[in-house]
């Protein structure tokens, strides 16, 4: 049995890259410094700033949720929560459940959207009208709906749970189809363009995803175990996520020394060409005339859903 | 011995035996699973009685084992 190298208790984990074996109590400090410690290094988060986090209810987003919920006592920052009813069957009841569950015990405050209150219709519905893979329209969706809620909210900047694991993925995915324009947007922190996007911020950037895990199960924290039913594994992201996690059993703390050099040489990668413009329905930020959520609602729904989606966030903030 | 395993997402249950041995260590049975299901043993957290075990923890005749896939699909 390996025991904690700080209190000689059972361990919980592992952790190569560092050579430490660490009990519970330990595992936590460990993991919620080295939060604080990226905060700090990639200047994230400072004090007086708002923060709108993302929370799916996934192991990722709640092990966020419950850190940066310390972290904001520590630094003096404010914590709002958000969430969106993606409308996909028993798995958004759940995952709706557990993020109310965590918002009563810790007192957060949460910005939840619900998708078939809005639209009057969820993801599978919109994706099969739209006749494009549900993650895509999703992603146009989530997208769309944060950034509106942030901009509403006057956030400082949107926290996502994105885990080292995901951005080594993504990293190398654009490095394989050679789009280097997007790796600049993979950094810890991206800067927001005045009124119309907000900045981004993934504080989990260097928490390997096995230690994310590790963090909710040991602390019995509760969290979403299923999956969404249109999630695939046999994609070339998931591929790739192996095969980093092959390189970091063979040579252990792989996956952080890459993802450091990678913010270190982040200025060097070409940044995404054309500027931003307003969409002329909900003045959110766009590529063309109309942004990607308007355009969609209007070919789904037969009208570009945009600006009542920012009325309706008004609305609950007005209640919050 | 036989170890029951219930892989989470999705709650398979699956009994596993291991011929000629009383015990094994949580790195033999992840690796076995690794195996099966075309992933690094890391890719895999496992528990019993809510107790989050090591690789080096051992599992023994008759453990129900809880085994967390890392990788989510959320």
């Amino acid at each position: 049995m390996a025991r904690c190298n700080v209190c000689g208790r059972k361990a919980v984990i592992k952790i190569p890259y560092a050579r430490l074996s660490l009990c519970r109590d330990h595992f936590s400090e460990y993991i919620e410094n080295k939060v604080l410690k990226t905060i700090k290094r990639y200047k994230l988060i400072s004090r007086d700033m708002r923060i709108l986090l993302a929370v799916s209810g996934g192991k990722d987003s709640i092990t966020a949720t419950y850190i940066l919920n310390k972290i904001s006592k520590i630094i003096g920052f404010e914590l709002y929560l958000f969430h969106i009813d993606l409308g996909i069957g028993l798995y958004s009841e759940m995952s709706k459940r557990v993020v109310r569950n965590v918002v009563q015990s810790l007192k957060i405050p949460l910005i939840l959207i619900e998708l078939k209150k809005i639209l009057g219709a969820g993801i599978p519905e919109l994706a099969s009208k739209a006749r494009r893979p549900a993650c895509s329209v999703c992603g146009v969706v989530k997208r769309y709906i944060m950034n509106a809620a942030a901009i509403e909210l006057k956030a400082d900047a949107i926290a996502t749970g994105h885990n080292l694991d995901d951005m080594a993925t993504y990293v190398f995915k654009e490095f394989v189809n050679q789009n280097l324009e997007a790796i600049s947007k993979l950094a810890p922190k991206i800067d927001g363009v005045n009124d119309i996007v907000a900045a981004k911020i993934r504080p989990l950037y260097e928490v390997y995803e096995r230690e994310s895990l590790v963090y909710v199960l040991a602390n019995k924290i509760e969290f979403v175990k299923d999956e969404c039913p249109h999630v695939r594994f046999d994609t070339l992201d998931n591929m790739i996520r192996n095969k980093l996690s092959e390189l970091e059993e063979r040579f252990p703390g792989f996956k952080i020394s890459f993802i450091r050099k990678l913010v270190k040489n982040i200025e060097k990668y070409p940044k995404p060409q054309g500027k931003f413009h307003k969409c002329k329905i909900c003045g959110l930020a766009s590529s063309g005339e109309l942004c990607a959520f308007c355009r969609l609602t209007n070919k789904v729904l037969g009208k570009p859903m945009g600006s009542l989606v920012r009325e309706h966030i008004r609305d609950l903030l007005k209640k919050l | 011995m036989k170890v029951k395993i219930v892989i989470i997402p999705g709650r398979e249950v699956k009994t596993v035996e291991f011929s000629g041995k009383d015990t094994i260590s949580v790195q033999e049975l992840l690796t076995f699973l690794g195996e099966e299901y075309g992933v690094p043993s890391s890719g895999f957290v496992a528990v019993k009685n809510g107790v989050v075990l090591t690789e080096d923890d051992e599992i023994s005749d008759g453990d129900v084992i809880e085994v967390y896939r890392v990788a989510s699909g959320g």
